[in-house]
């Protein structure tokens, strides 16, 4: 709790070190004045912590950062006194109502099909993956839990089955690294009975990507059910989610450089990280890698090419495939790299079988 | 089939009892940054002779000629300068490899004692072991990475420094625990500190790399510290022993990954007698199998003699255990005393069983006697340093199997002193 209320305190202008727990700007004492909103000059440093509110009920208004920022709101009929008292009086017990309470908020929204923002789930772009963050793994494949992350296709207690004598349905791609989930959006109605999972090691994005499917199953029944994501270090515990050769698809799409030298061990594709991934996929399974950064794309390429267990996809079948043009438009950094008008360069290869010499 | 597994997993109960007579072994458990080393030992497939390595000492003790030998190290190479963290005979007996804390890997012959070769690595070796042609020594280092040697057979006159070892699998960033080679050579083993225990096939040309994996066997919950391969007659690949922290001892089917059984060592022992300060049960440290499965020894974490390590010798059927630490801090640093002891007494056959429990050697009854025991202890009188010398390898060994914690300042300075970048 002390933490999340210093950070809101935090120099107000300084956007960069954006966190979910602060809203935009916040207010120390204010007054109201006519209808007006007059702050004090607030000193750029933290003064002292806001006082701690008890639990706060919900108003439903939920723009926080907009009023600050005086950007038009987007909800008509509030005049800007009784949208700025409610609007004050929910940023500071924001900063101290934990954050479950968000989330359950969070759950209500997308049960009813509204999309998260994400704003509200901003996170560092680096984490480190060599670090032994505490989450659940699952002790085997076996363990993972289809019930809870595909309940359309695993009715709990029904023990998997999904119809009949069919075998259990498995995770069949994954997005390593999803990211905000694009990828995995963009794939669900292209392969509708393909069930897909998303991997990423930040927390807060992880809680944005579910929050984004949950609001995806509920605004459109009957769709989105094959998609999921988990908060993993997929290079640590690829094979405690996925037996061997279980995926048919992986995709590393615009994973971090990690451009020192001394960092290059960090990199999501690398020689000895190939063995597992090469384990998870079927033979003739394709990892699609993208990035718009040519060394990496380069260093990609080739440990790729350097590989026993992967063959390069000729070029003609890449144009046939209809998952290749998702690589580049589908995820958020894609569209950035688009509107940059910057290069990608992809790399497309396929598990082949060990040649014996 | 059957029959075999059960006699395989009442070793488990076997154990049990000779753990009740013994109190608890512990073994080469691996860490980063441990200044206590514990002591190691290994014997001679053949039982031609023991070696015990405490610190950077290598204690050789010849059974054959009841003899004391000194190894004869590579005049113009580096011998250990610090702590040793594996040692490991050869299935066939030829070669002893050795490799430590700084970060050399010594591969010794074992019918002159010369060292034939010395390899350096880039980070602290923490598992080595030997293939069974005798063709290729695998290393392993505290990041993960799995290094080949070859050893050409002209070359086992000449000593020769600096060859180049061939990266050829890696786990990603964990410490391997342990490194074995599969009976038949068609794969190797590696166990590490994220619960994971990785079958990979060995290739005929493994100095491309071993890149094809066979299986992993999960299960475990928590750092695997020790596994072994047994082959019981009339079973074609044969099994896959190990023990972790999570104090249970699981046997797999490595072929496929499948978990066979699982014993729960610590709920045995504890019940017995254990004093239940720390929670949970204390964690599996060693253990060692007999080569067709029927005995296995299993060592825990706890009070009273605890060896640091173990080895089974199958021929005659005796258990040598050792008990020992470096650079403890109650004794002072030129001493390296260590304790040893062997137990004999076991059958091959339960049903042979008549009544005998596994019984510890007097000190004059093993095998080569006061001058074994002078040699590879250290000193000649260590028995009244027991006592003491068991709490404190046992507080160190316990802070070594616990993942550090570092302080914020500490974390920073190791940061700066770290050596990350690429071998030149």
């Amino acid at each position: 709790m002390p933490l999340h209320a210093t950070l809101v305190f935090a120099n107000p202008r300084d956007r960069s070190n954006a966190e979910p727990a602060r809203f935009g700007r916040h207010f120390a004492p204010f007054f109201f004045f006519n209808g007006i909103l007059y702050e004090p000059n607030r000193s750029s440093s933290a003064s002292k912590p806001p006082p701690t509110l008890g639990r706060v009920s919900f108003l439903p208004v939920p723009d926080r950062g907009r009023v600050a920022r005086g950007i038009p709101r987007r909800h008509p009929g509030n005049h800007s006194l009784s949208s700025a008292l409610t609007t004050a009086s929910q940023n500071r017990p924001r900063s101290t109502v934990a954050m479950s309470s968000n989330a359950d908020t969070a759950q209500a929204k997308s049960r009813s099909g509204r999309l998260p923002r994400k704003r509200f789930y901003r996170a560092r772009a680096h984490s480190n993956p060599l670090s032994d963050s505490h989450f659940p793994i699952p002790i085997g494949p076996a363990d993972f839990d289809y019930c809870h992350h595909y309940p359309y296709f695993f009715a709990p207690g029904s023990g998997g089955r999904s119809d009949g004598d069919a075998p259990p349905r498995k995770v069949r791609f994954a997005d390593i690294g999803c990211g905000f989930g694009g990828l995995l959006v963009g794939l669900s109605p292209l392969f509708p009975d393909t069930l897909m999972l998303g991997m990423e090691l930040r927390d807060k994005v992880t809680e944005y990507v579910k929050e984004r499917i949950l609001a995806l199953r509920a605004s459109n029944p009957g769709h989105y059910e094959n998609i999921s994501v988990v908060r993993t270090n997929s290079m640590k515990y690829l094979p405690n989610y996925f037996e061997k050769g279980q995926l048919s698809k992986m995709f590393f799409l615009f994973p971090d450089p990690h451009f020192k030298e001394k960092n290059h061990r960090r990199r999501v594709i690398s020689l000895q990280l190939l063995d597992e991934y090469a384990y998870a996929l079927e033979v003739g399974g394709i990892i699609y890698t993208i990035t718009d950064v040519e060394e990496l794309g380069d260093w990609m390429r080739s440990c790729l090419e350097d590989h026993p267990l992967f063959g390069a996809v000729p070029e003609e079948e890449l144009e046939l495939d209809p998952v290749v043009k998702l690589l580049s438009s589908a995820t958020e950094e894609g569209q950035k790299v688009a509107r940059n008008g910057g290069q990608t360069f992809r790399a497309v290869y396929r598990r082949i079988k060990l040649e014996e010499e | 089939m059957e029959e075999t597994t059960e006699i395989v997993s009442d070793g488990g109960d076997e154990a049990a009892p000779a753990a009740d007579v013994e109190n608890g072994l512990i073994e080469e458990e691996k860490n980063m940054d441990g200044e206590v080393a514990p002591a190691l030992i290994s014997i001679h497939p053949f039982e031609k002779s023991v070696v015990v390595a405490v610190g950077s000492e290598l204690r050789l003790f010849n059974l054959e000629g009841n003899c004391s030998v000194s190894l004869i190290d590579d005049p113009s190479g580096p011998s250990h300068s610090d702590a040793i963290r594996s040692i490991n005979f050869g299935p066939s007996g030829k070669f002893l490899a050795s490799a430590g804390d700084d970060k050399l890997v010594k591969i010794w012959e074992t019918s002159s004692w010369h060292c034939i070769r010395t390899v350096s690595a880039d980070k602290r070796v923490s598992a080595v072991a030997i293939s069974h042609s005798g063709q290729y020594v695998a290393f392993a280092d505290k990041f993960g990475v799995v290094w080949l040697v070859g050893l050409d057979e002209d070359d086992a006159k000449q000593t020769k420094v600096d060859k180049k070892a061939v990266p050829i699998l890696g786990h990603y960033c964990s410490i391997i625990t342990r490194l074995e080679f599969s009976p038949d050579e068609r794969f190797i083993a590696s166990a590490n500190r994220d619960f994971k225990i990785r079958i990979t096939v060995f290739p005929k040309q493994p100095l491309k790399g071993a890149h094809e994996i066979q299986s992993f066997c999960l299960g475990h919950k928590d750092f695997v510290s020790c596994f072994a391969f047994a082959c019981p007659p009339g079973c074609a690949h044969g099994f896959l022993f190990s023990g972790s922290g999570d104090s249970t001892v699981r046997l797999w089917d490595f072929i496929s990954g499948l978990l066979l059984a699982t014993c729960e060592v610590g709920a045995k022992v504890g019940l017995l007698q254990y004093n239940g300060t720390e929670d949970g049960y204390p964690p599996v440290t060693d253990l060692c199998v007999s080569s067709d499965g029927s005995i296995i020894a299993v060592v825990t974490l706890e009070d009273n003699y605890f060896p640091t390590s173990m080895v089974l010798s199958f021929s005659k059927q005796r258990l040598w255990m050792v008990m020992g630490a470096s650079n403890l801090p109650t004794l002072s640093t030129t001493q390296l005393p260590t304790r040893i002891r062997v137990m004999s007494g076991f059958h091959k056959d339960p049903s042979d069983y008549n009544g005998h429990d596994p019984i510890t050697l007097e000190d004059n009854e093993i095998p080569g006697g006061k001058k074994l025991l002078s040699e590879l202890q250290g000193s000649s009188d260590v028995t009244m340093e027991e006592a003491a010398l068991a709490a404190a390898v046992k507080s160190s060994m316990r802070n070594m199997l616990i993942k550090k914690e570092y302080a914020l300042e500490r974390r920073e300075m190791r940061k700066r002193n770290r050596n990350d970048r690429k071998r030149r």
